[in-house]
């Protein structure tokens, strides 16, 4: 029973998070359209927020590499399949696993950071403040940051992915004696560029995921009355919780109407 | 100010000989971390699941015009790879940035001295729960996880290509081996969550932008570390198996 009643209560948490999310996006798109968004603060946030990620890009970079390439060991070693073995770690790389788990890794650098900032502000009543100044914080505050992690992720996409695809091949080299130059002929071979356009629409898309639950959970702290520390650790909590459902759902809903390519 | 690493090492300690726990606390963080996570880690594997297998049935088919190899490889997949996997990084996001959350709340308004002026240990009753609760629970969660994901993939197949779940169910395919591979990733995933979510709680210093930024870095350091547990897992685990 628990589990049943752990479940409604989920069900019904997002699909009052799926609701507000909705509306957000609608407002960010409506205002993305009018240009009414702060076109300097998205700039500097962007440049900060890229930036403050590539460590966890880099290191999260080396260990995706490192999964795609054990995966791929083991169909290379159980039926000989060494010829495509770097079309099937670029397919894994460029759109299938290193996006998603890349995205899972942006949604704890980037949106917990996004989170954490606008939760504290809105707790500390300066989104209050900048509408005393006569400014709407939306366009000024909480947009930036939105469009600001659909571009780093869109931005990271290319590099990090390359660099998945580059330690496979040096642990399958490595480990598993997959020579480099086969792997790099299999990608130029096989790899089309509807696999790379689909990954980088899903890395945009995932940006556009994290971005939205994590400006939502933190501006819900200043609709709510508790705005203590514990409130500003629930939101943090609640916008990774709301950015990894959305990230894998949306995947499967991508990997579900796409193409194999 | 609690000492961090003394506490963390106390914690870590006390984890170890878990029958010593006070019984309660360590069935209310058995309580946070499984029945509350099975939705979202239920969710989270079901969809992965349902992605890769719907992929490799394309793949296989426009490729090889067969797909009755498909239920062996992904069987095995989601017991010794992805099924651990995504319950890791589901414990560090859902469990490891509400108990940073929690610890950094009781360290920077000072409950934790408090405890222990009045004669508790609070590496004894609020930290090493959470340890032992974490460990347990991804063990659980990660067989769980392990039923979505067999479930999610004979669905995906039955419905978007037609392969019947009889057809592509193969648990002869998962080794012994596998299994405790499955255990070994999710026990070290769950020691990984509560090391970061610990230490960034343990570390915060102020009030509310601590207790944000203690957050963050436990969410970061959990996905991170459990991403890197993984790969050098497999590889360790690849070269054992190498003949």
């Amino acid at each position: 029973m628990a589990v049943l009643a752990a479940l409604g209560e989920v069900v019904l948490q997002r699909a009052g998070d799926l609701g507000a999310l909705l509306l957000s996006a609608r407002r960010a798109l409506a205002a993305g359209g009018r240009l009414h968004i702060d076109a300097v603060e998205t700039l500097r946030q962007t440049h900060r927020l890229f930036f403050d990620a590539v460590p966890l890009v880099l290191v999260a970079g080396v260990a995706v590499g490192g999964v795609v390439a054990m995966q791929g060991l083991m169909y290379v070693a159980r039926y000989s399949a060494s010829e495509v073995f770097g079309w099937a770690a670029a397919l894994s790389a460029y759109r299938d696993v290193g996006p998603l788990l890349l995205g899972c890794g942006l949604a704890a650098r980037i949106g917990a950071r996004v989170t954490a900032e606008l939760a504290v502000m809105a707790a500390r009543e300066r989104l209050d403040a900048v509408r005393a100044l006569g400014l709407d914080p939306e366009p000024t505050v909480v947009w930036p940051r939105l469009v600001a992690t659909v571009a780093c992720s869109t931005l990271f996409w290319a590099p990090a992915c390359t660099l998945v695809l580059g330690v496979a091949f040096v642990v399958a080299s490595l480990i598993g004696d997959q020579r480099i130059a086969t792997s790099v002929w299999s990608v130029v071979s096989y790899v089309d560029a509807g696999t790379l356009v689909n990954g980088l629409l899903r890395m945009v898309l995932f940006g556009l995921i994290v971005g939205l639950s994590s400006c939502h959970a933190a501006v819900s702290v200043e609709a709510s009355e508790d705005r203590s520390a514990g409130a500003i650790g629930r939101a943090v909590y609640a916008g990774s919780v709301l950015s990894l459902a959305g990230v894998v759902v949306a995947n499967a809903v991508v990997s579900l109407l796409g193409g194999t390519g | 100010m609690t000492a961090p690493i003394a506490t963390l090492g106390a914690a870590a300690h006390a984890a170890l000989l878990p029958w010593r726990l006070p019984l309660d606390a360590l069935w209310r963080r058995l309580d946070e971390v499984v029945p509350r996570s099975v939705p979202l880690v239920v969710v989270t594997v079901a969809a992965v699941g349902c992605a890769l297998a719907d992929q490799a049935a394309r793949q296989a088919l426009r490729l090889l015009g067969d797909t009755s190899f498909i239920g062996p490889e992904y069987i095995v997949l989601g017991v010794e790879e992805f099924g651990p996997l995504v319950v890791a990084l589901t414990l560090s996001q859902r469990v490891g940035a509400g108990f940073a959350a929690e610890v950094a709340t009781l360290q920077s308004d000072d409950t934790l001295d408090a405890m222990a002026l009045f004669g508790e240990r609070p590496a004894l009753s609020v930290l090493a729960p959470m340890g032992v609760a974490l460990v347990l629970g991804a063990i659980a969660l990660g067989l769980i996880g392990f039923v979505a994901w067999e479930l999610a993939g004979m669905a995906t197949l039955l419905l978007r290509s037609g392969v019947s779940p009889f057809t592509f169910f193969h648990p002869e395919a998962i080794r012994g081996d596998g299994v405790v591979m499955l255990v070994v990733k999710c026990a070290a995933a769950g020691a990984i969550v509560f090391a970061s979510a610990t230490s960034a709680g343990l570390s915060a210093r102020g009030g509310a932008v601590a207790v944000g930024r203690a957050a963050t870095r436990a969410v970061v350091g959990g996905v991170v570390g459990c991403l890197l547990c993984s790969a050098a897992l497999d590889m360790v685990w690849f070269v054992a198996r190498s003949p």
